[in-house]
């Protein structure tokens, strides 16, 4: 007999539609699988034979194929287990086909029949919907990522018994117990905790400078580069960045639960779903994992960053491979990865915050703790290339802050108060770029600058000043214009005057002619 | 260039270019063998009875000899065609101050003009990691002995020694810089533009041949040569533990005059001169009395450059006080004035207009007026 049972594969954080298909035949006893196969895909044999038999269903022994079809794609992962041994099953005549109609199944089974949890639940079950099925069955423990997606409904399964009854009762019953129903647990509804969080601008006395740019940054969505001594407090900032983002739009957070879920990750975001992710990796981190990679490539840490903050600590002490990696991916906002198997794309669009000290001790220009000579200062700053520095689009100093600043009780402004304004700041923004696909300042485009950044006399003339004095490039004076837009934004302002000019030229880039030396 | 100043003798080039003897030594050996030839082309008898020299150097020098007459020409014409002079101990031409001294380089390669010898010398050293006060201050000295018509000696360093030569090529004075190197190499290459302009304007001198790469070993050496040549010595800025120091060693053990800028006793860079003035050196308080005690009276300085300080603004006033010759990050500046960022901005520039302010590094400020 023959039967045929919907599962799906992830690809990047896309899903693609495969049908498992199982023809049981009287011959040699067998179980044979075709259909370009993973090696974790062909163990599913072993598993499901095992599963079935210590489920209490005795097979007679009878030759049986399995074939996964479209045969062009490579079959990774362990979500095949249950379709198989359900497309068995059916084969057998042991669950009649019809039950099986329009239902998409994942999960991997056990040798006891138990269906445990699997990666990619999300994209799959979005596959499902967009290709019209009316129903998925998926692992109970990915139960919650399965239920993001509306208008389709999702069966639990539990273990291999259990499923098929399920399944029975569906098709007897129709949608009895709805899963979708209990709402309770919705947690695309839910607000951010952000008094929770464990880093609040309040807590950081002083640093007027610092808190300045990262209001900035934060608005305009620009990458920016602290400059400081050990301690001075740039990771704290760094942290306190991440608090005064908005929440993120529905489709954005859609867009990067996917991104968790490929990963296997998703508990992760179950809990502050519209949060944006703050990603910090240690400056051991290899190729693959910041941009992602491995023979069936997996999301790196930029992708797990997606629409949130990328934080590299140290970053002189960061493998350049590894950092120059990153050039291309900060500007087409998410990376293509080729492989033999396929191309898969995963997005990458972050707001990259690095640190790094002025020099090897850490303390210049502080001469009396540091003696390191400007060859050393420069080869320490040579450790980054110079169009990473490029796509920096604000660089601050930061100090350690003095003892009277640290026990003066003033009160600093909080996380929620910059907040509210970075979204004020950002609503004119989204506001003037209807309709053109940019959402923030730092993405406009060379071309647009004109229409976008129009420029009062007074600051065109501290600008071109500014070109000439500081020997400017292309990149690195439309970067300050970009930065000058959103400081006028953030006062409202229409044009960019010459106090914002002045404002943006602070955070430029660093620059081995403005350590002026001799 | 006088015609067999350029045409050096290939012998005595020969002698003066070998490394590994001290220059009295050197001159020890000339006055046993009269002839530099005849010491290149001595036997290995001959060389038995030195009593000076080492076995090791009797070593050495065997092997030197094996160096052609055809290479040395050819190093001649080098020379020749890159201007770069020798003067001998026994010649004319060579500094008188240099004779002086204990172990004087037996051979002197330059190029540029070397200084006249009524010409009065002072020779400025201080740290190369200096800070930036040291460095307007040295750059300031060097510029008012210039225009006082004193000679700056120095190293033709990074930092202080740089400094001081830039200010008094600034001034239009006379300078030399005495390096540890071959003469054709210009170390640290940042100076090369006052490498260049000393070439014209001064002079350039180091004991060793041209070609020589720079070694840690040559430069406490070229520390003896500097103040060699100069009547005194003044140590702008140095720490604890500085070749600077070294130098004002050397100018003790040749009896010459030593003189310290005095710091604050919590500056690293000024550990190193306090120490000299709590020994007994001079303390350099400005180029006027610093000539005075040194019985030169010149029409010292241009100290009719009128203080900007005076015709401040009340802001800029404010600004202006809460700077110092350290640099003073903007943060700071911006705590302690309680100004906007934008006014601040205003005054700074303000203050930058007038010359009373420098950004010495990005988003540091200090006063540049010494």
């Amino acid at each position: 007999m023959y039967s045929i049972v919907s599962t799906a594969i992830v690809c990047g954080i896309q899903s693609v539609l495969v049908q498992v298909e199982a023809d049981v035949c009287d011959g040699m006893p067998a179980l044979e699988m075709v259909g370009v196969l993973a090696s974790e895909v062909k163990e599913a044999k072993e598993r499901i034979r095992a599963a079935i038999r210590n489920s209490g269903i005795s097979l007679p022994p009878k030759k049986i194929t399995i074939n996964l079809y479209p045969a062009d794609i490579r079959k990774t992962g362990t979500v095949f287990d249950l379709p198989i041994a359900l497309a068995v099953l059916a084969a057998y005549g042991r669950i009649p086909q019809e039950y099986l109609e329009g239902i998409l199944f994942a999960g991997e089974i056990s040798l006891n029949g138990e269906i445990r949890p699997t990666s990619g639940v999300l994209p799959m079950v979005l596959a499902a919907k967009e290709a019209g099925k009316q129903v998925v069955c998926v692992p109970r423990e990915n139960i919650r990522e399965a239920q993001i997606v509306k208008g389709i409904t999702i069966l639990p399964g539990e273990n291999l018994n259990q499923v098929m009854e399920l399944i029975r009762c569906f098709f007897k019953e129709g949608c009895k117990e709805s899963e979708n129903s209990d709402n309770d647990n919705n947690i695309e509804e839910m607000g951010i905790d952000y008094e929770n969080m464990d880093c609040d601008f309040a807590g950081i006395h002083g640093q007027l400078l610092l808190k300045r740019a990262c209001e900035i940054a934060a608005s305009g969505r620009h990458h920016m580069l602290m400059l400081g001594s050990p301690g001075a407090g740039k990771t704290m900032a760094a942290r306190a960045v991440a608090t005064i983002l908005p929440p993120l739009t529905q489709q954005e957070a859609l867009e990067l639960a996917k991104v968790y879920s490929v990963t296997g990750r998703f508990e992760q975001r179950e809990k502050n779903f519209r949060k944006r992710p703050y990603r910090s990796p240690h400056h051991t981190i290899s190729l693959a994992g910041l941009a992602g990679g491995g023979a069936v490539p997996k999301p790196g840490e930029i992708s797990l960053a997606h629409k949130g903050v990328l934080f590299l600590d140290e970053l002189t002490e960061f493998k350049k491979p590894v950092l120059e990696a990153l050039r291309q991916p900060l500007e087409e906002r998410g990376i293509r990865l080729v492989r033999k198997s396929g191309t898969y794309f995963y997005p990458a669009d972050i707001m990259l915050i690095a640190a790094m000290n002025p020099c090897n001790c850490g303390y210049f220009p502080d001469r009396n703790r540091c003696s390191c000579s400007r060859a050393m200062i420069e080869r320490h700053l040579n450790k980054i290339s110079r169009p990473m520095l490029d796509r920096m689009d604000l660089c601050v100093e930061v100090q350690r802050p003095s003892l009277s600043e640290l026990t003066a009780r003033k009160r600093e402004e909080t996380s929620a108060e910059i907040r509210a304004r970075v979204e004020r700041t950002q609503l004119i923004q989204q506001q003037r770029f209807e309709g053109t696909g940019i959402l923030y300042n730092s993405q406009i485009p060379a071309s647009a600058m004109e229409q976008w950044c129009v420029l009062e006399p007074a600051g065109e003339r501290l600008l071109q000043e500014a070109f000439e004095q500081l020997q400017l490039t292309a990149r690195g004076y439309y970067r300050i214009i970009r930065v000058a837009r959103t400081i006028a934004d953030m006062e409202g302002a229409a044009q960019i005057g010459r106090s914002h000019i002045q404002e943006s030229l602070l955070f430029r880039s660093i620059d081995r002619k403005v350590w002026n030396w001799e | 260039m006088k015609e067999n100043d350029t045409y050096f003798d290939i012998y005595e080039y020969w002698l003066a270019s070998l490394a590994f003897l001290p220059g009295r030594k050197k001159i020890y050996l000339k006055t046993v063998f009269q002839k530099a030839e005849m010491l290149y082309r001595a036997e290995e008898m001959s060389l038995k009875h030195l009593l000076l020299l080492t076995e090791r150097e009797k070593e050495r020098l065997k092997e030197a000899q094996r160096q052609t007459e055809k290479e040395l020409k050819r190093q001649r014409e080098y020379c020749a065609q890159n201007q770069i002079g020798l003067a001998l101990w026994q010649d004319d031409s060579y500094p008188l101050r240099l004779k002086e001294i204990y172990n004087p380089p037996y051979g002197l390669f330059y190029r540029g003009r070397l200084p006249d010898k009524n010409l009065c010398t002072v020779g400025i050293v201080g740290a190369r990691n200096c800070s930036f006060y040291g460095k307007t201050a040295a750059e300031k000295i060097g510029k008012e002995l210039a225009a006082a018509g004193i000679a700056v000696i120095s190293g033709l360093a990074a930092g202080i020694d740089g400094a001081a030569q830039r200010g008094a090529v600034h001034a239009g004075g006379y300078t030399l810089g005495v390096l540890g190197n071959g003469i054709d190499v210009c170390y640290p290459p940042q100076n090369r533009e006052l490498y260049e302009q000393l070439l014209t304007k001064g002079c350039v001198v180091s004991e060793y041949p041209p070609g020589t790469t720079p070694l840690p070993g040559y430069f406490p050496q070229r520390n003896r040569i500097i103040s060699g040549l100069s009547d005194c010595v003044l140590v702008v800025e140095a720490r604890e533990k500085s070749g600077s120091l070294i130098t004002a060693d050397f100018a003790l053990e040749q009896g010459k005059d030593v003189y310290a800028l005095p710091g604050r006793i919590s500056d690293a860079l000024s550990q190193g001169t306090n120490r000299l003035i709590r020994q007994g050196a001079g303390i350099f308080l400005n180029v006027e009395d610093f000539l005075n005690e040194m019985h030169i009276f010149t029409k010292a300085g241009d100290n009719s450059s009128l203080k900007p300080k005076n015709s401040l603004e009340n802001l800029e006033r404010l600004v202006y006080s809460c700077l110092g010759f350290t640099p003073r990050s903007l943060e700071y500046l911006l705590t302690e004035t309680n100004l906007s960022l934008g006014v601040l901005m205003e005054n700074l520039e303000t203050l930058q207009e007038k010359g009373c302010v420098s950004e010495v590094y990005k988003n540091y400020y200090s006063r540049c007026d010494i």
